[in-house]
């Protein structure tokens, strides 16, 4: 019953904490039942794959979970678009997301002597609330369309980090058991233009935006040094560059290829990028490069460290992605050979 | 022509699981007269000819037993502790009102059809 003890584990991390153990103990109550049954119906002891075929039944530990949810809280804009599955994880990440961009804001206010800027809280709040739900709401669909694609061994040890990541690959990961992926679906294309239309327009109006930024406040002292030129126009171009993938896939869906092989090369271009602006550093240097004041000099290292420590994180999960479609990449290509060894095989027999 | 086959099918099946809720809460208060257990109950209401998962039924039970329309208590039965529920003097009262409005909307339904 190992099997049934990680699933049961898996569940109690995402149910509200003071229900925990009650729920879990009826559900464990009723699996049990349920599987005493098959084993009297049977005559024997059940399998592994048995016990995994009744769990797999009873599904995923984060639906499973999210149907316990009392409130049945979401997010809905005309239709449901974060339901109370993902809720809580959403919650829980946007306030860690909109917490850490107020922190920065603050840190960097204060320090550059600006004082608590409310707009530029608002606009990067706004920002980050905006990039979330968006991909929340692509994962609850994503997740929706897919929440059979899973496997009770995969929870491991059942801690909740190891079943958010297995969610997370069930609601976005192609190569999964159950998906026999043989095209890039519409909506994904279509969804892809839209996202990098909002980030190219967005991109375009960085440099307007940071100039008024910095001219309101510290302007005449500060301004973006050569680790933030160095990542603007590649960031761009990629961005346009990312445009061809979808369209092109929006008329040629069967292309997967295409996708799998862009994702890779875009990670891995990213990751360089990113590299080239850790090597430039200094993304906010004096405007006056006579300035000696020590308080200028302290927000300029205040500035370059919290972007040092951004920028060297973005790396680090940006070649992480890159490793991870690598090894996607290679994994399908050999499928796809041994799939057309398979059917040469088959003809020639 | 497949699209509109898929966007029917898609159709009716929303509008099958709207009128299955209803019915299925029902269904429920109306077995749990008789005292069962969460796997018990499922496998009854199966035999009657309405299947419904685990993952509905479980927290279905709760919730009617917050609004409190179950009772609920854990059990020993086969060396087990099991969580028996059944349904409340309020529930008892609630099913009963929800059986008229069945008959009702059962008879306006037949009249509407056979006039059609």
């Amino acid at each position: 019953m190992e099997l049934l003890d990680q699933y049961l584990k898996t569940i109690k991390t995402f149910l509200p904490k003071g229900q925990q153990d009650d729920i879990i103990r009826e559900l464990s109550e009723n699996l049990i039942s349920q599987m005493e049954d098959k084993e009297a119906e049977l005559g024997r002891p059940l399998t592994e794959a048995e016990q995994e075929a009744v769990l797999q039944q009873h599904g995923n530990p984060m639906v499973v979970a999210g149907r316990y949810q009392q409130q049945g809280r979401s997010v809905a804009f005309g239709r449901q678009l974060i339901g109370p599955m993902l809720f809580p994880l959403y919650l829980r990440i946007l306030s860690l997301n909109l917490g850490f961009t107020a922190a920065v804001i603050l840190t960097i206010g204060f320090a550059t002597g600006r004082g608590f800027e409310f707009s530029s809280l608002l606009l990067n709040c706004f920002i980050q609330f905006a990039i979330l739900t968006i991909i929340f709401t692509l994962a609850e669909k994503h997740l929706l369309k897919s929440k059979d694609r899973w496997d009770p061994k995969d929870f491991g040890s059942g801690t909740k980090g190891k079943a958010i990541s297995v969610v997370w690959r069930a609601a976005f990961s192609t190569y999964l058991p159950g998906n026999g992926e043989s095209k890039v679906s519409r909506s994904e294309s279509i969804a892809l233009i839209i996202f990098n239309l909002v980030f190219v327009s967005w991109w375009i109006t960085i440099p307007a935006y940071m100039g008024r930024a910095l001219l309101n406040g510290a302007g005449a002292i500060l301004r973006l040094g050569p680790g933030c030129e160095v990542l603007y126009l590649p960031i761009l171009f990629l961005a346009v560059a990312g445009f061809v993938q979808p369209c092109v896939n929006l008329f040629r869906p069967q292309w997967v290829w295409l996708r799998d092989a862009w994702r890779t090369a875009s990670a891995a271009i990213f990751t360089g990028i990113l590299c080239l602006s850790l090597k430039a550093g200094n993304w906010v240097v004096l405007a006056d490069a006579s300035d000696k004041l020590a308080q200028h000099q302290r927000a300029i290292e205040v500035i370059n460290q919290w972007c040092s420590i951004g920028i060297t994180i973005g790396a680090v999960v940006s070649g992480v992605i890159f490793l991870m479609e690598l090894r996607r990449l290679l994994h399908r290509r050999s499928n796809h050979e041994m799939t057309a060894t398979r059917a040469n095989g088959m003809q020639l027999s | 022509m497949k699209n509109s086959t898929k966007l029917d099918s898609d159709l009716f099946e929303n509008l099958r699981l709207e009128l299955r809720r209803g019915c299925l809460i029902v269904a429920v208060l109306g077995h749990l007269r008789v005292e069962h257990y969460g796997y018990t109950l499922r496998k009854a209401l199966a035999d009657h000819g309405l299947d419904i998962d685990e993952g509905t039924l479980y927290p279905l039970l709760r919730r009617l037993e917050t609004q409190g329309l179950l009772a609920s208590e854990w059990r020993e039965e086969n060396k087990r502790n099991k969580r028996f529920y059944r349904l409340s003097p309020q529930g008892d009262v609630v099913l009963a009102r929800l059986l008229d409005e069945w008959q009702n909307i059962n008879a306006s339904l037949t009249r509407i059809l056979q006039e059609a």
